[in-house]
């Protein structure tokens, strides 16, 4: 399936709920098993949150390997890559790494404790 | 009440002015004339301020005048030109300087936030930056945007106003929003997740929290960006402040300095300064 990301949200991806947006229009077909292709041709401007909601809630029930083998990213500019590679691997970390939950739960602790 | 406006920078005791003035001038709780008189000097910061503080203010029912009759010729010229006057009904609507116009976004508008980035903060030749690098930065500020109208609950929005130091080579932009602040949201994230105590979290140690890298008061943990923002500060040798609550965190090429406000903010700002110099800034990845 291909899905182009400006005709979904137009050349600004800022917004959470965009994100949401964009996330409905692939998800069914994600689970149903297929190849989704984002193309980001014509967008410019990227926020963290914005993939936090389009791309990242798949990582809650899927591993990073399946996400990258079936999520294509097409045509990412520049001043995309750092938000986007940033979201997937906070909440790759969040959702199948034990010791880095746990280090946040240590951080977490020790800045009660230091209170 | 009457308030007589000092000259006001982007120095921490000018901060501190700014927080203690808008306590004392909620626990008033009536109509405000700001005096002019004795400021020599008025920051983009102190416009940005003051004017979600008369927003504010105003959306509380209460009547709210710049008194120009004695301001400093300076002073004036600098609040028209950047459309202060003129957003508050009292002047000609501003024009082309060094000034970054101030700006109100009561509701989220991406798309006419960015423009003003675009074309009023590194679009007037100031900076001389690759179009990709534009759009990099940009996509950085609107990070701090973005959490504005996600977290904040910022009953006026987000305020905005900038000016450019052509002596200084440096390039300002103050963002400031008068919502619930990060340390109250991380305090009760963390009280229902972890059963912390608020009290148990100071407003500096939940600023720190807020900066590490994955943290998030949303569920899945899935970040908010800011250190994103902190890294390209560092690189480019400016600085940044963000202030909320009596957090106060500091970012320069040496590192994210958190320290205790002197001074109570409810919501949050931040203030950013770029460093500009002769040299064209592009990408790494540019490079031929």
């Amino acid at each position: 399936m291909k899905v182009p990301v400006y005709k979904i949200v137009g050349d600004v991806c800022m917004t959470y709920r965009d994100g949401e947006r964009l996330h409905a229009a692939f998800r069914e077909a994600f689970e149903q098993g297929d190849t989704i292709e984002l193309d980001f041709d014509k967008t410019r401007i990227f926020v963290t949150p914005f993939f936090n909601a389009s791309i990242a809630p798949l990582l809650e029930k899927h591993s990073r390997a399946e996400v990258e083998e079936r999520v294509k990213i097409l045509n990412l500019p520049k001043a995309g890559e750092e938000p986007y590679k940033h979201s997937i691997e906070n909440a790759d970390r969040y959702f199948h790494d034990p010791h880095f939950r746990e280090s946040l739960d240590r951080v977490l602790g020790n800045l009660a404790a230091e209170a | 009440m009457r308030i007589s406006v000092p000259r006001l920078a982007d120095r921490p005791r000018d901060f501190e002015w700014l927080f203690r003035t808008w306590r004392e001038l909620q626990s008033t709780q009536g109509d405000v004339e700001f005096d002019f008189a004795k400021c020599g000097f008025i920051g983009q910061n102190a416009v940005a301020f003051i004017g979600g503080a008369a927003r504010l203010m105003e959306s509380r029912g209460w009547a709210v005048r710049f008194l120009t009759g004695g301001m400093p010729l300076r002073v004036k010229v600098n609040l028209q030109q950047n459309g202060f006057l003129h957003a508050f009904g009292q002047g000609r609507r501003g024009w082309l300087g060094n000034s970054i116009p101030f700006r109100q976004d009561s509701q989220e508008d991406p798309r006419g936030f960015v423009q003003y980035l675009e074309k009023q903060w590194l679009g007037r030749g100031w900076v001389d930056v690759s179009a990709a690098l534009r759009e990099a930065i940009v996509s950085r500020v609107g990070e701090a945007y973005t959490n504005v109208f996600q977290h904040s609950k910022s009953p006026v929005g987000l305020c905005s106003c900038g000016q450019y130091f052509p002596k200084l080579h440096q390039l300002k932009l103050t963002l400031v929003d008068f919502g619930v602040g990060i340390p109250s949201n991380v305090r009760l994230f963390l009280q229902r997740t972890k059963n912390l105590k608020p009290e148990q979290l100071s407003a500096e140690k939940c600023m720190e929290w807020a900066f590490q890298p994955g943290t998030s008061t949303l569920p899945g943990g899935r970040g908010l960006g800011l250190d994103l923002l902190t890294s390209f500060v560092k690189l480019n040798a400016g600085e940044m402040r963000i202030f909320s609550h009596e957090g106060h965190a500091t970012v320069t090429t040496e590192g994210v300095v958190f320290s205790p406000s002197s001074e109570y903010f409810e919501g949050t700002l931040v203030n950013i300064l770029l460093h500009c110099d002769e040299r064209y800034y592009y990408l790494t990845s540019e490079q031929p």
